[in-house]
């Protein structure tokens, strides 16, 4: 094509079959269309503002008869705002074709970037415990590893010539100091502290003089809770305790309280869980003792509350479906990488 | 401590099947860690309580049956027939330490025929893992399972001037006890003599010379009561734990002995014959006083949480021995003398929770009155410093807290420091930790074992120092961490280089960063363990003051401690101080909307001169001369052929912008001559 074609169609004959004839033409051109400037070059031929055919269809309507302006300029219009829609699309689709690499990506292979790190499960199983328990209004607190012989027995009701000091097979120091053997003494140390109500939950690491085997290690992780208010019930206890299995393990969790013995509690229970896979001992527990809270100066007639305690890696094994604890402690990274936060 | 269902059943009616006795016992507190069947019965391996000194014997966990079903209870048969003389007459008892032993009873058979025990005896106790030996030894092993108290039985005719003396031992003399040990006794060991010598510990074991023999004709049997305390401590210096002394120890029925006494006498008389002295021989001095506790209902309700029929009350504590007697809204209560157990209200209280059933317990929630925080400051710090280096790519490693000397020693510059175990299970692990690190290094020896090579490891944790004072010892919250090998995981696109030193120091300082935590300062030092040309010490505050850190290579006498063939690079600080710091609420600064400029300056500078001091410099310059610099970065090191020996380049860049207008081309220039002019003078740098 060329403009002497453009100017003979212009120059004279039916405006109406020209609009016809250039819209056809266009159709044509417009479907070879490559590139940028290709483009740039129809849209001179048709809509340029000296040699455009169509411009030129408009430039001509001033000499027709009035009585035919009307159609021809309907149909003058309509072949612009095709024209013009045409060449948009066409604009953007190779705007689409220059953003595309020549040689496509393999988008299967590994992405690039650093990895991120793990928590210990113990820590992560410690923090869901923990967090079951911060939900119901519980404050997380801590307290010494080396302890002495009152915080850890003493004002626990456990007298020196008591026999459940052979339970706990304690870890000493030298004189009254020894590694406590439980998260209890945290109790007595947040009692004398601070006046009822009180609520605490207290996670941390605990000593008995066991061997390492399968199901024992020297140092552990425990997770201790105490509420302290006027009408605190045993109820109360099984209530709570059966909310955090339930919490844990999924709402099909079964629980049932049973008999159990700590100095420290009166009445004193053990929690099994069923979630399922038959019962598990899970919680040590039970009111708290009156002589307990005579050691740290509350008045057992006016205060009651409940205490509970657990094994952290005891439950993280049974979460996470581990056999030997002693993993726990090998730290290894095939195991650790199990545990994405 | 095993139970025959058989044995049970002479006491009370049994549940129909295995296991609802299964379930029963285990629902009254006496757990079963295992049954198996055992000649038509069942051998139950019951977990009694260790306060529950009443219930370590058949009778007493037949009342616990009897109680949780309602049923009677049945006392064995007493069948004992004495006659003249009287045993006061034949021989005498005497008691030199009441406070060891406030009763001493003793009954006298005379004319016994020593032989083995028949079937039915023989095969109770074997079903409970003793060994039978003779009808009489085997009679006051089966009274000690029947009705719980210890008995034992004298050769009569073996004790010299045949009568008994309860005393502490004399220094010097020994005893050759049941199990053919001879024991050094001292004036701690409470035992019982005859005229001349020890016969027996007293609570704990017998002497072997005064057994009874095949060729024994008269029998002493002695039902005793001592002083727990005492017989725990002589159980526990000889370590001989025993049948007995497990029950002497927890206190048993003061009067428990006479039943068992009466008992053990008839089945004498009934299995080996002779003739029983008329009367039992009861020396006794002072015994605990009977205990008699309120019981009120609206506390038990209260305690509980469940309210519990007065019937069922009093069928319950009856059932169990307990003697009651109503009064305003409750009960006077006295409790049996086998239940030392009970002592106050609440004891009852479980009494009656535990057989009315826990699982009658409705499940309530109660109202928790707190508006604290959900946690200490430093357990929030904690978790949240955990998470800064799970982001940096680190994995959370957890060791024991126990240690061996020679491991923390590597990394300790004072062994007094260390704290040590009096009782500790094992050498490796009789220290407890003053350090990280080395429990780190313990995981990357596993790991490095098992062919996993690049390591990113910390741990968050507490650290022991002594020395052991009134006051405990030093106990501190640190940090550490453990880098070897590539520096991230092999990617098809780039080879992965080996950790170095920066990036243990950029880890540590992205999370001081994320934790909000002032800038530590990184000097060049020394610490044990690190190879000291890569060794850096941290300090908190310009000036002297100690350094809370140290971080580097460890040097190859610790990879050797430890038994590691790679580099590893480690890092331990001291957090204490900062853990338990408040998060600060972020402070938003205007950013200034004028551009700024950027200047790169290569210089030369002396090799010695640290980077620390370069950047220190620049921004002591920028401040004295008020310019507008916003930020100072080091581009490259460079040694090349340019630079002369003894000297490195350094490209900085400097970034100058003004809050309030644009600056100007003049302005950065000049800013940028400053700062290299100040550089030359101050450092001796030179432009490249």
């Amino acid at each position: 094509m060329d403009d002497e074609t453009g100017q003979a169609h212009a120059g004279g004959g039916d405006p109406l079959a020209e609009i016809e004839a250039l819209r056809t033409d266009f159709e044509g051109e417009a479907g070879e269309v490559r590139d940028a400037a290709g483009l740039e070059d129809v849209r001179a031929r048709y809509l340029g503002r000296k040699r455009g055919r169509l411009t030129a269809v408009f430039d001509g309507m001033r000499n027709l008869p009035p009585e035919s302006r009307g159609a021809v300029g309907r149909a003058a219009n309509d072949a612009r705002e095709a024209v013009s829609a045409r060449l948009a699309e066409i604009e953007a689709d190779l705007r689409d074709d220059a953003a595309t690499e020549s040689v496509a990506l393999d988008v299967t292979l590994p992405g690039r970037g650093d990895e991120a790190g793990t928590l210990h499960p113990i820590t992560l199983a410690m923090e869901e415990i923990v967090s079951v328990f911060t939900r119901m209004g519980y404050k997380v607190v801590g307290g010494p590893e080396v302890e002495h012989d009152f915080y850890n027995f003493e004002a626990l009701n456990i007298p020196r010539d008591h026999p459940a000091r052979d339970i706990q097979d304690t870890l000493y120091l030298g004189g009254d100091w020894l590694l406590r053997t439980h998260t209890s003494p945290v109790q007595i140390r947040t009692m004398q502290e601070q006046e009822p109500p009180l609520a605490i939950i207290v996670p941390g690491r605990v000593y008995r003089r066991d061997t390492p085997d399968a199901t024992h290690t020297p140092s552990f992780v425990q997770c201790e809770g105490l509420l302290v208010d006027r009408d605190i019930t045993m109820a109360d206890l099984r209530g709570t305790l059966d909310h955090f299995a339930k919490a844990l393990f999924g709402p099909q969790t079964e629980t049932r309280l049973r008999p159990g013995y700590f100095p420290f509690t009166e009445p004193s229970a053990e929690l099994d869980a069923n979630a399922g896979d038959g019962w598990i001992e899970m919680v040590g527990c039970g009111m708290v003792h009156p002589a307990v809270f005579e050691a740290v100066g509350y008045d057992p007639q006016e205060w009651q509350g409940f205490a509970f305690g657990m094994g952290v890696d005891r439950i993280a094994a049974l979460r996470y479906g581990i056999n030997d604890i002693r993993i726990f402690y090998e730290n290894d990274v095939r195991f650790l990488r199990q545990f994405a936060v | 401590m095993l139970f025959s269902s058989h044995w049970l059943a002479r006491y009370v009616e049994l549940p129909e099947t295995t296991d609802d006795l299964a379930e029963l016992l285990t629902r009254c507190g006496m757990v079963v860690e295992d049954m198996r069947p055992q000649g038509g019965g069942t051998v139950f391996d019951l977990d009694i309580p260790s306060n529950r000194v009443d219930a370590m014997n058949h009778y007493g966990v037949a009342r616990e049956i009897a109680t949780a079903r309602r049923v009677d209870l049945r006392a064995p048969e007493i069948t004992a027939e004495e006659s003249d003389p009287g045993a006061d007459e034949l021989t005498g008892v005497e008691i030199e330490d009441f406070d060891g032993c406030p009763r001493y009873a003793a009954r006298l058979i005379r004319g016994v025929k020593v032989a083995p025990s028949p079937r039915w005896l023989a095969s109770l106790i074997e079903a409970i893992g003793l060994r039978p030996l003779n009808n009489v030894a085997d009679i006051t092993n089966f009274v000690l399972w029947e009705l719980g108290h210890p008995l034992h039985a004298f050769d009569f005719d073996r004790l010299a001037e045949q009568r008994i003396v309860v005393r502490r031992a004399r220094d010097g003399e020994s005893l050759v006890t049941l199990d053919d040990v001879e024991r050094k006794l001292s004036a701690s060991d409470l035992v019982i003599a005859d005229a001349q010598r020890p016969v027996a510990l007293a609570g704990v074991m017998g002497g072997a010379e005064s057994a009874i023999t095949d060729d024994s004709v008269n029998v002493l049997l002695e039902g005793a009561w001592f002083d727990p305390a005492s017989v725990r401590a002589t159980a526990q210096r000889f370590n001989l734990h025993t049948d007995a002394s497990h029950r002497f120890e927890r206190s048993p029925a003061h009067d428990g002995m006479m039943m068992a006494l009466d008992r053990a006498a008839g089945l004498v008389q009934e299995l080996a014959g002779g003739e029983l002295a008329r009367g039992t021989i009861d020396v006794v001095g002072e015994l605990p006083e009977p205990v008699t506790t309120e019981l009120r209902l609206e506390r038990l309700q209260g305690l509980l949480g469940i309210e519990v029929a007065p019937a069922d009350v009093e069928e319950i504590l009856t059932r169990l021995g307990f003697s009651i007697a109503a009064e305003n809204n409750g009960y006077s209560v006295r409790v049996p003398s086998f239940r030392p157990d009970v002592t106050r209200e609440e004891d009852l209280i479980e009494e009656v929770g535990r057989h009315n059933g826990y699982d009658r317990l409705p499940a309530t929630l109660p109202i928790v009155r707190s508006v604290e925080e959900p946690g200490t400051p430093q357990i929030l710090g904690e978790r949240r410093l955990k998470r800064c280096f799970v982001a940096a790519g680190c994995y959370e490693a957890m060791s024991s807290s126990l240690s061996s000397a020679a491991e923390q020693t590597v990394f300790v510059d004072e062994i007094e420091d260390l704290v040590a175990l009096g009782n500790p299970i094992s050498e490796s692990l009789s220290v407890l930790r003053a350090h990280l690190v080395p429990g780190l290094l313990g995981a990357v020896a596993h790991n490095l074992n098992h062919r996993q090579t690049a390591l990113r490891l910390f741990e968050v944790g507490r650290c022991f120092t002594g020395p052991l004072t009134d006051d405990g010892v030093t106990e501190r919250c640190g940090l550490a961490i453990a880098l070897t090998g590539a520096r991230r995981s092999d990617h098809w696109a780039e080879a992965a280089a080996a950790v170095d030193f920066y990036d243990l120091k950029g880890i540590v300082e992205r999370v001081t960063r994320q934790m909000a935590w002032p800038k530590w300062r990184w000097e060049p030092g020394t610490a044990p363990g690190i190879d000291p040309a890569t060794a850096a010490v941290l300090r908190a505050d310009a000036g002297d003051d100690a350094p809370v850190g140290w971080a580097g290579r460890i040097s190859a006498d610790a990879a050797h401690t430890f038994d590691i063939d790679a580099d590893v690079w480690v890092a331990e600080i001291d957090i204490d101080e900062l853990i338990g710091r408040p998060h600060p609420t972020a402070r938003y600064l205007p950013m200034s909307r004028f551009p700024g400029g950027v200047r790169d300056v290569a210089l030369v500078l002396p090799e010695d001169t640290d980077y620390a001091a370069v950047e220190a410099t620049t921004i002591d310059a920028a401040a004295a001369a008020d310019l507008p610099l916003v930020g100072v970065s080091l581009l490259e090191i460079y040694r090349g052929d340019e630079i002369p020996p003894g000297h490195r380049g350094l490209t900085l860049r400097f970034t100058f912008r003004a809050a309030d207008r644009t600056l100007t081309a003049e302005e950065i220039d000049a800013g940028q001559k400053n700062l290299v002019e100040a550089l030359g003078e101050t450092l001796g740098a030179r432009q490249r």
